[in-house]
């Protein structure tokens, strides 16, 4: 991670006089040389050897993350009765930590306590092993409540998903576009994500850096750090595609076999979470299965919009029937992150030729997934994977980038509460 | 992109979407469910194998009326049904004959299998995939869904599975 990521290369920026103290110079020039600085506070110095990147990073991270923070103080203070541990637990999140403390069911639906216990109905399977094994280690290691810990290391992965950003933008198209990508993707309301027992984290993290490598043309890096990718999430996919993509091309153009490394190591991480689930199971398509119970087909979008429909359509009869509320306001969310679809196209349109290969099959491929799978959808949560939108956004019009990312920050304190009352995220 | 370059990159987005697309339309479940009883609550699915096929459907019948659920259900060989559950179809409860079929598909149960009692000597079971699943298996051996069965050629009521 730290030798593909942003500022390297650049490191502090600081001028060289400020880090170097004046030396006496033999022959009697101490008397011209100018008085040493005062000795600086020891936390200043370490943040001055920060790179730039991750110090811009940190910075627009902890401002937006005020609104997350304010959103699920008002939820809780609404909400009494609810221990943060059982709000950080819901949704997916429930699944990621039970893998992270007791590892995957041996069969396809998991064994229950209570036969009352509507998890049974579903499948441990569906979620990829690479978030429940980070957390579980760490776990291990600090002995902290496992819902705790899950929170925390998904928030200091999405403070390296912003520094990776940062540098993808900076390879893009300089030091002001590296900064607009990080500062949309932070303000951006799917970013709370970050402070949710979710993958999304160490996902964004790892695909972001795997593109990164690969614009530099670090080819077994890119494949490693893919391999964390597709252990992470099944969206890792499109970055195998990216990267055997461009593998393809070098292959036929330069007959250079050593890009292939990227894609065929991505694949390990996805290869070893189905080899395993097939030993433990006896099933060799029991993640495929899992996402039957889950009810994942691909159905180009076909459910979604016939929710939205219902949900819109039917107006205020849709919001007071059981369950309706919930419904709109799903759909509502959705249909934000369409919008904000749309407002790529002409960004794509006018960058059409300075498009990088691995970014644009990357984004093609991913929009492919979102837009193709109804229970994924356009929520502002998945449409995170498309990382290099909010690179191509922010290089299109970095001022805009920056005038909406601070516009929009707010919502991420608006999807929190949603997210913790009974929105989906 | 440079022109030469454009060719094989088209090639290799299109491979990609391709084989995405296939991916997403993998094997699915076997049974459809299409017979559907009841109107109003939640759906409760049931699936079930051809020899008690009148018995257990005389059940369900019985079960959405005095409750008022609904449920969908599918007919189909004991391998099928296995197969389904086994698969991820979203199922609630299965009616399976013992054998190899019902040792398949036991580990994906939420408690053992109820009997329901032989038909032509064979055994079969009411097996409860989920809670809701369960509460449908449990009204077949109730008094009322007990009589319903034999009614309808099911003898007996064979032993705890």
């Amino acid at each position: 991670m730290v030798t593909v990521g942003p500022g390297v290369g650049d490191r502090t920026g600081t001028p060289a006089a400020t880090r170097t103290p004046a030396r006496t110079r033999p022959g009697g020039q101490a008397r011209s040389a100018p008085p040493p600085p005062p000795p600086r506070a020891a936390w200043l110095r370490a943040w001055e050897r920060l790179p730039e990147g991750l110090r811009y990073s940190l910075v627009v991270y902890s401002i937006t993350r005020v609104f997350v923070l304010v959103a699920v103080i008002g939820y809780q203070a609404a909400n009494p009765r609810e221990s943060l541990s059982h709000s950080a637990g819901k949704w997916d999140g429930w699944w990621y930590v039970r893998i992270a403390q007791s590892g995957y069911s041996e069969s396809l639906r998991p064994p229950v306590t209570r036969i009352t216990d509507w998890h049974h109905g579903y499948s441990d399977w569906a979620f990829f092993p690479g978030y429940p094994l980070v957390v579980g280690a760490v776990q291990r290691l600090t002995t902290l409540p496992t819902g705790l810990i899950a929170v925390a290391v998904t928030t200091v992965f999405g403070l390296l998903t912003l520094w990776a950003v940062h540098g993808l933008g900076r390879e893009f198209g300089g030091r002001e576009v590296g900064r607009a990508s990080a500062l949309l993707v932070a303000a951006w309301p799917g970013s709370a994500i970050f402070q949710q027992p979710y993958s999304e984290g160490l996902f964004l993290a790892a695909v972001t850096a795997a593109l990164l490598a690969l614009q530099r043309e670090r080819w077994v890096l890119a494949g490693l750090l893919g391999a964390v990718a597709t252990a992470t999430r099944p969206s890792g996919v499109a970055l195998v595609v990216a990267a055997g993509a461009v593998a393809a091309v070098r292959l036929l153009r330069d007959r250079e076999w050593r890009p292939l490394l990227a894609p065929v190591l991505s694949c390990a991480g996805a290869g070893a979470f189905l080899a395993y689930g097939w030993w433990r199971t006896g099933d060799p398509m029991v993640w495929r299965h899992a996402e039957n119970l889950w009810v994942q087909r691909f159905d180009l979008s076909h459910k979604m919009l016939d929710t939205w429909a219902q949900s819109l359509l039917h107006l205020p009869r849709s919001a007071h029937a059981p369950g309706g509320g919930q419904l709109l306001a799903t759909s509502l969310v959705q249909i934000l992150g369409a919008l904000a679809l749309a407002a790529l196209v002409p960004a794509i349109w006018v960058l059409r030729r300075r498009l990088a290969l691995p970014l644009a099959v990357y984004a093609a491929v991913s929009l492919v997934m979102i837009l193709g799978y109804s229970a994924v959808g356009t929520r502002p949560r998945t449409l995170l994977a498309v990382v290099p939108a909010f690179v191509w956004f922010a290089a299109w019009r970095p001022r805009a980038a920056r005038i909406a990312a601070w516009a929009m920050a707010p919502l991420l304190g608006v999807l929190t509460v949603l997210w913790l009352w009974r929105v989906t995220p | 992109m440079t022109p030469a370059l454009r060719r094989p990159a088209r090639l290799a987005a299109t491979a990609a979407v391709a084989a995405l697309l296939c991916s997403g339309c993998g094997p699915g479940p076997n049974l459809m469910p299409r017979r559907t009883a009841g109107t109003t609550g939640r759906s409760t699915i049931v699936l079930m194998v051809a020899p008690t096929r009148a018995a257990v459907l005389a059940g369900v019948d019985a079960f959405v009326k005095g409750r008022g659920s609904r449920i969908v259900s599918a007919v189909g060989t004991p391998a099928e049904v296995a197969t389904s559950v086994k698969d991820g179809a979203v199922v609630d409860a299965v009616v399976l004959p013992s054998g190899p079929d019902l040792d398949r598909v036991r580990n994906e149960l939420v408690a053992a299998p109820l009997p329901l009692g032989a038909v032509a000597g064979t055994p079969y079971w009411a097996a409860p995939v989920t809670y809701r699943g369960l509460v449908f298996a449990q009204f077949l051996q109730t008094p009322q869904g007990r009589s319903l069965l034999h009614a309808h050629g099911v003898t007996g009521s064979g032993t705890a599975g």
